[in-house]
């Protein structure tokens, strides 16, 4: 009897245990549930974080940019979008942009040139939106499908929002087949 | 044990003081469970800190007044060329007293300036990246002569959209306290 | 049982008798028992297998690929240069070494720690264990962040000291990450695995003397601004190149595509 109630607690022990791991490991797993909070909104709205409101008002292709006298050229296209970044009630920066193709690749902004609006070097403050263009460079084949991402976390974007616009592009082959340098237009005060 | 022990208690009667004992011990556990997350997330939401009646206070180990929160023009670029903000921005002006029993030893404090409608700006607005500005920190070495008593000001400057009035300053002193800072209007 | 062991007793000496004194305590024939069982139980796992030979990172020859998890990596050579303006030595004496290799993100987004792909090995005299600065070909600047499935030419500097013999070999050894969860969160992520992947045995080109024989024409590295010495990496280090995307600068007229 006593030998058979030990092995029953045993038993018992061991069942909780499994049904904590079972628990542990089903799914959502850790890193979905640590993911940011996607806030998605159309190109040219005001699509709003918890710290930021972004719009993405323009986008183009480039197979050349032109930074100060440097032409920057790329295998692939250069992806150029005009940002109107707005702090919502505090001082906020934008420390993070980049694209996701349609295969779930994410290219950030490029580090060839200096991009201050969108690698926290802009402090932006309520009511004063900030305005400027990004730069980033895709394989030609991903530029069809891209959705913008942006951030004001730098490399944690755990459980914080993360805005998704998708990007509307067309004219990639166009770009591709008559390359003309375009300039990157500096971010500058949009009140 | 099964069934009433030598003095006829039960089970329940047996173990009441330990079940007893497991609320509080539950809630302890709970509470260093969560104990660092909960300090982190009062980091991000400091509360406010008392303030006299005439709107000065006592705070980190000094006495703060606010004396001046206006709209300013009269900035200085680098050069000494007038400074002339963008279209749509107002610079405003905030003048803090600061009373210390020993300025040497002043801790260093962040200013932020609050709107009619809650909104805060800090003083490192990139719109007055070009213009010539004190230090707003607090500490007697920004002004200029020093200070001969124990009593100095700090001067910040913001800048606000056009048309948006301020009403007050928020001061912490993260070296001293984390957790809290200090709301100054200019008459209490 | 304690009060029988002398003070003067040494620690093993101590441990030994305690932990002896406290199994035969419990049960005289427990200990072979256990013992029986921790083997049975490691076993298990793999306990008994032969261990594999200590740091034996395989071999390849300069233009094989190397798979590093979250990069590819295929070394194409290494050369030793003198002065290599703008970037800046501690020492007029000092020399650049630098390896050019093929690299290619396969991980699944654009990665910025790039100065933890390769080592250098066998070189003497060499100031730090990260490469200085990484430079990309494409247009002869310092950057940190390379694309996915965007492969790029790139070379990865490192400065010897002068007083140290030039060397006429280097082996540049690519390194790895692996995504797997972390022990403690759980999270799963690229971890640094201390692994070298491979080495990679070249000789070193001495082109001190003839800076035409650089990789490619006028391929001499020339990053847009003096990199800091001894600047420790982060995770996106500023980039050293700004012109027309500097805050506060005249917003530019851009020319339509």
């Amino acid at each position: 009897m006593s030998l058979l109630r030990r092995l029953g607690g045993l038993l018992l022990v061991a069942a909780v245990l499994a049904a904590g791991q079972a628990v542990a490991d089903s799914p959502p797993d850790r890193n979905h549930q640590l993911r940011p909070f996607a806030v998605s909104g159309d190109f040219g709205t005001d699509v709003v974080g918890r710290d930021f409101a972004v719009r993405a008002v323009a986008v183009r292709c480039a197979a050349q940019l032109k930074i100060g006298d440097a032409i920057m050229d790329t295998q692939g296209v250069w992806v150029v979008v005009k940002l109107r970044l707005s702090a919502r009630t505090e001082p906020s920066h934008i420390s993070y942009a980049a694209v996701r193709d349609a295969s779930g690749r994410i290219y950030q902004t490029t580090d060839r040139f200096d991009q201050l609006l969108v690698t926290g070097g802009r402090s932006i403050q309520p009511g004063l939106p900030v305005e400027g263009e990004i730069a980033i460079e895709v394989p030609a084949a991903s530029a069809g499908d891209l959705t913008l991402l942006v951030a004001s976390t730098f490399v944690d974007h755990r459980m914080d929002s993360m805005a998704e616009i998708p990007l509307p592009i067309s004219d990639v082959t166009a770009v591709l087949a008559n390359p003309a340098p375009t300039e990157v237009l500096a971010p500058r005060s949009a009140a | 044990m099964r069934g009433p022990d030598s003095l006829g208690r039960g089970w329940w009667r047996r173990n009441i003081w330990g079940l007893v004992a497991m609320l509080p011990a539950l809630a302890l556990m709970i509470y260093a469970a969560v104990y660092s997350d909960l300090e982190y997330w009062q980091r991000g939401r400091p509360s406010q800190a008392p303030s006299a009646a005439d709107g000065s206070a006592e705070f980190a180990g000094v006495r703060l007044r606010l004396v001046e929160l206006a709209p300013t023009t009269d900035l200085k670029r680098y050069g000494n060329a007038p400074f002339v903000p963008p279209d749509g921005v107002t610079v405003w002006r905030a003048v803090i007293e600061v009373e210390s029993p020993d300025p040497e030893t002043s801790p260093f404090c962040t200013i932020l300036l609050e709107d009619e409608a809650g909104n805060r700006y800090d003083v490192n607005a990139e719109e007055l990246s070009k213009a010539r500005l004190p230090l707003a920190n607090c500490r007697p070495d920004t002004e200029d002569p020093a200070p001969v008593s124990g009593r100095y000001r700090t001067v910040a400057h913001f800048a606000l959209a056009t048309g948006v009035d301020a009403v007050a300053v928020r001061l912490s002193f993260g070296g001293v306290d984390l957790v809290r800072y200090v709301r100054l209007t200019l008459r209490g | 049982m304690l009060a029988a062991v002398s003070v003067t007793t040494g620690r093993g000496q101590l441990s030994r008798r305690l932990f002896r004194g406290l199994l035969d305590g419990v049960a005289p024939q427990l200990r072979w028992v256990l013992i029986g069982l921790v083997l049975a139980v490691t076993a298990g796992f793999g306990g008994l297998e032969t261990a594999p030979a200590e740091d034996k990172s395989p071999q390849v020859a300069a233009g094989v690929p190397v798979d590093g998890g979250p990069w590819r990596v295929e070394v194409i050579d290494v050369r030793l240069a003198g002065d290599l303006p703008p970037l800046r030595r501690q020492d007029d004496k000092n020399r650049w070494l630098y390896v050019t290799a093929n690299v290619t993100i396969t991980a699944n987004e654009s990665w910025t720690l790039t100065k933890k792909m390769v080592r250098l090995s066998g070189v003497e005299g060499v100031l730090t264990e990260e490469p200085y600065d990484m430079v990309l070909y494409r247009d002869k600047r310092v950057v940190s962040r390379l694309h996915p499935n965007m492969p790029e030419k790139v070379a990865f500097f490192w400065e010897q000291s002068g007083d140290a013999p030039v060397p006429t070999t280097a082996t540049v050894l690519v390194l790895g990450m692996t995504y797997r969860a972390d022990s403690f969160s759980s999270e799963r992520t690229w971890m640094e695995d201390e692994a070298v992947r491979a080495g990679v045995t070249v000789p070193v080109l001495d082109v001190r003397a003839s800076p035409g024989a650089t990789p490619s024409p006028g391929a001499t590295p020339s990053p847009g601004a003096s990199p800091s010495p001894g600047a420790t990496p982060s995770p996106v280090p500023p980039p050293r190149v700004a012109t027309s995307a500097r805050p506060g600068a005249t917003p530019t007229v851009r020319t339509s595509p």
